[in-house]
């Protein structure tokens, strides 16, 4: 599915600071929920991809995908995988962060979320140091607990002369049970 | 009627001037259709105009057996009086007339024959002219005769086509001479293009302070007052090259440890690059006597180093080759390249040459690229996996047949009886040089190696000094590999075809043990196709090379690897033909599915276009490093409508791959 074209502008939703474990819900609009929003935090200070921030207000979800130390970032390649009887996928929107407008594909295949944003070789790409790459939207259909993981051997960095970029990690998230 | 005479043009490829470099305008080396060959068109014009179809008479309407020439060339360098004796023999029922080409400067002064009279009718084609020679009365079928023109006369030298080409020219330092100019071109009035094979005696009357270099082999040189007096002598079957003579003061150096004995000559003053051509000869004739089973068939070879002449690139005739140092302005490697190009064609349309070179240039122009992409892979590149190298040469060819032409409307490589060359310098180029060489590697996958080589061995037996066609090349394959050839003949050299194979992919289990990944490959019309399938790993490495052959309209290909394939691809190098499209739509990975790593290689590509975007592209104005497989709309552009394609498959998948 491709995103409409004026969706890059949108706001991005609130970012919360980027911390080990950030939980980044507002605590009072999801206080009669049994389950709450929580992102892995990147471990170490190498590559990574990771969901930095993340809303949930029932059923809707919107979380942050960011990427740190990388540079030259010509695109991503990510491969989520969910339980489709949990979630449902709405759209990813392009983060502003980007040398210039990316061009995104998305879809939902069975228990999986495919993405694709990216920005042409010769525009040199992006610097990621803990910008945001894009937004993920989803809908909660069982406020249960529920994982939001990257298929990591489906997932991928390239830089602007398509090499994949070695030795990056990716975090991904879920919603917990509520304390 | 007999062999041969025709022009072969270096392809113009990558030859850029600094001049062009910079984006000034700058000399574009000629490249395209044979002089003669567009000069048999003109003559053949008028003779359709006048008599109509049937076209061309086989046997034609004589031979020509022996051509005699005392010429003699002033101080100047363009005037000229000359002597020419023709023994001809006479045909059948088809006629006893023939065409004699010249610069339009020249002009017969006699025409006489023992026991008939000689009549000669002149028309200006410029910046020639033809004169048809008929006998009154005329000639009995089985009948020889001997014919004694004189002409004399100012040389225009001027250029003609659109590319400015030159049949005589140069300056102080070196001029050129050619037939259809200083030489007469003997044209058979039944069968303009048919080619020749005639004895020639050439005595050569030069002023005496330079130095002459004929297309043939030296006989005797004197002194004679202000002029130099040499004669020269070719025999049949090799007589019929294109006859350049040149003038100037050359310097030579030997080509070290070749048969047979071999100089590179060149301008005095113009040694630059004469050494690096010497010290590749040895490599150049060692790759060739491989391929061709044997050493060059000529008593010795002159290299002649052209600097730059307007008009005159380079070419190959009678134990000459000819080339100009203004391709050593890409880099030296691309120069070589060439020169291993045109040395080749000493066998590819000199001693093996085709009967049918007005129809097509398969076993010349199309041999001469086999040569130059396999001598700098064996070379430079023998330690890489070969596909991939020569894909690499091959890729051009590909971009050229898409993007620079459009591929439905150039002829096929055989053309019908009677049909003409392509109309544009790009059509011409593409294909006489692209589309023949991506054929003959067709064939070369085909059969492998081993099978394609010893066959051309055989062609260069057989049809040395002899009168091969396309159907004789067909047949000297398909006997010598044992494999059927008929239909990739028919398909893609005596017709017109670019079959879409749709491929599909599922990968084994991740876990699988065997692993067996299912390939489907299907095609919209019924033929029976050769087909390399590769697997690849992760990495791209190449697990498995599986030949196939389509013969149905879809098939499934089970194919186990020791290790997990997670893609297939076509040999890209059967691509130039073969338009290969995913079965799932935006996979242009073949991965099996469409997604994330489909989409980043064609975003990543965004704004690449296969041909410049200028007005009247030529062949330098390509992007060599082009991913077709990125371009599914096949406009020559990966842009939004390549996205849009992906993004209307992504996500889907064939079938197991997640």
């Amino acid at each position: 599915m491709r995103h409409p074209d004026n969706s890059w502008l949108l706001p991005v939703l609130s970012v919360c600071s980027i911390l080990w474990w950030s939980a980044c819900d507002d605590p009072k609009k999801n206080e009669a929920s049994p389950v709450q929003w929580q992102a892995q935090a990147p471990v170490g200070e190498g590559a990574a991809v990771y969901f930095s921030a993340g809303q949930y207000d029932h059923p809707r979800l919107v979380a942050t995908i960011s990427a740190r130390g990388m540079e030259h970032v010509a695109g991503f390649v990510l491969r989520l995988r969910i339980d489709p009887l949990k979630w449902r996928f709405v759209e990813f929107r392009p983060a502003s962060a980007w040398v210039l407008r990316p061009r995104m594909a998305a879809a939902a295949r069975d228990d999986l979320i495919l993405l694709g944003i990216g920005v042409p070789a010769d525009t040199g790409g992006t610097a990621f140091s803990d910008n945001p790459v894009g937004t993920l939207v989803m809908d909660v259909l069982d406020a249960s607990p529920a994982d939001l993981s990257f298929v990591t051997e489906k997932s991928a960095v390239l830089d602007h002369l398509g090499q994949r970029l070695p030795d990056v990690s990716f975090f991904g998230a879920g919603l917990v049970g509520s304390p | 009627m007999i062999l041969l005479g025709m022009v072969l043009w270096v392809p113009g490829a990558g030859a850029r001037t600094g001049q062009e470099r910079s984006g000034r305008p700058g000399w574009v080396p000629a490249a395209g259709m044979p002089l003669r060959t567009e000069l048999a068109r003109v003559v053949e014009q008028v003779r359709r105009e006048k008599h109509g179809p049937p076209s061309i008479m086989e046997d034609g309407a004589v031979d020509l057996l022996h051509m005699g020439l005392d010429v003699w060339l002033g101080e100047d360098g363009r005037t000229v009086d000359a002597t020419v004796v023709l023994t001809v023999h006479t045909n059948a029922e088809t006629g006893d007339a023939f065409y004699l080409w010249l610069d339009r400067g020249m002009v017969f002064q006699t025409a006489d024959a023992s026991g008939v009279g000689v009549l000669v009718d002149s028309q200006e084609y410029p910046p020639f002219q033809y004169s048809m020679i008929r006998f009154s009365p005329r000639l009995a079928a089985g009948e020889t005769v001997e014919i004694v023109l004189t002409y004399s006369g100012m040389l225009a030298c001027e250029p003609y086509g659109a590319r400015e080409s030159q049949y005589c020219g140069g300056d102080d330092q070196l001029s050129y001479y050619m037939a259809s100019g200083l030489f007469p071109m003997f044209m058979d009035a039944a069968d303009p293009y048919g080619a020749l094979s005639y004895e020639l005696d050439l005595t050569l009357r030069t002023p005496a302070a330079l130095d002459a270099l004929v297309a043939a082999d030296f006989n005797s040189e004197s002194i004679d007052g202000t002029q130099r007096v040499s004669v020269w002598h070719a025999e049949p079957y090799t007589s019929g090259m294109n006859l350049i003579l040149l003038t100037g003061l050359f310097e030579s150096i030997p080509a070290q440890n070749v048969q047979p004995p071999t100089s590179v000559r060149y301008p005095v003053g113009n040694q630059d690059y004469a050494a690096y051509m010497a010290e590749w000869c040895p490599d150049i004739y060692s790759f060739l006597e491989d391929v061709a089973g044997g050493p060059f068939l000529f008593e010795e070879v002159t290299i002649f180093k052209l600097p730059i002449v307007a008009g005159f690139p380079g070419t190959a005739t009678y134990g000459l080759v000819y080339l100009s140092d203004a391709y050593t302005t890409s880099s030296m490697q691309w120069f070589e390249e060439i020169l291993a190009h045109e040395i080749s064609h000493l066998w590819w349309g000199i001693l093996a040459a085709p009967i049918d070179v007005s129809r097509t240039a398969l076993m010349t122009e199309g041999m001469a690229i086999t040569s130059q992409y396999e001598y700098i892979r064996r070379k430079y590149y023998d330690t890489l996996d070969a596909d991939w190298v020569l894909w690499t040469k091959f890729r051009r060819n590909q971009i050229y047949l898409w993007y620079l032409t459009d591929p439905q409307m150039l002829p096929p490589i055989l053309l019908p009886e009677g049909g003409s060359w392509p109309d544009t310098v790009n059509e011409q180029v593409v294909w006489a040089y692209y589309k023949t060489s991506s054929f003959l590697d067709l064939i070369r996958v085909t059969l492998g190696d081993d099978a394609f080589f010893s066959a051309i061995t055989v062609y260069v037996d057989a049809c040395t000094h002899s009168e091969c066609t396309l159907d004789d090349v067909e047949m000297i394959f398909e006997q010598s590999s044992g494999v059927e050839l008929t239909h990739l003949f028919d398909a893609f050299a005596r017709t017109t075809t670019y079959p879409t194979l749709e491929l599909g992919f599922v990968p084994c289990a991740p876990d699988a043990s065997p692993c067996i990944s299912q390939v489907t490959l299907s095609q919209e019309t019924e033929m029976s196709l050769p087909v390399e399938l590769f697997l690849e790993d992760e990495a791209g490495v190449i697990l498995h090379r599986a030949r196939v052959t389509l013969s149905s309209l879809s098939a499934e290909f089970p194919i186990t690897t020791a290790d997990r394939a997670v893609r297939v691809r076509i040999n890209p190098r059967l691509q130039a033909f073969y338009r290969v499209v995913p079965v799932v739509v935006g996979d242009v990975n073949f991965d099996g599915e469409t997604d994330g790593f489909d989409w980043l290689e064609v975003v990543l590509a965004q704004g690449r276009r296969a041909v410049l975007d200028k007005v009247n592209p030529g062949l330098y104005d390509i992007d060599e490093q082009f991913d077709t497989r990125l371009d599914p709309v096949i406009d020559g552009v990966i842009d939004d409508a390549d996205l849009d394609l992906i993004s209307a498959g992504f996500g889907a998948v064939s079938g197991g791959a997640k």
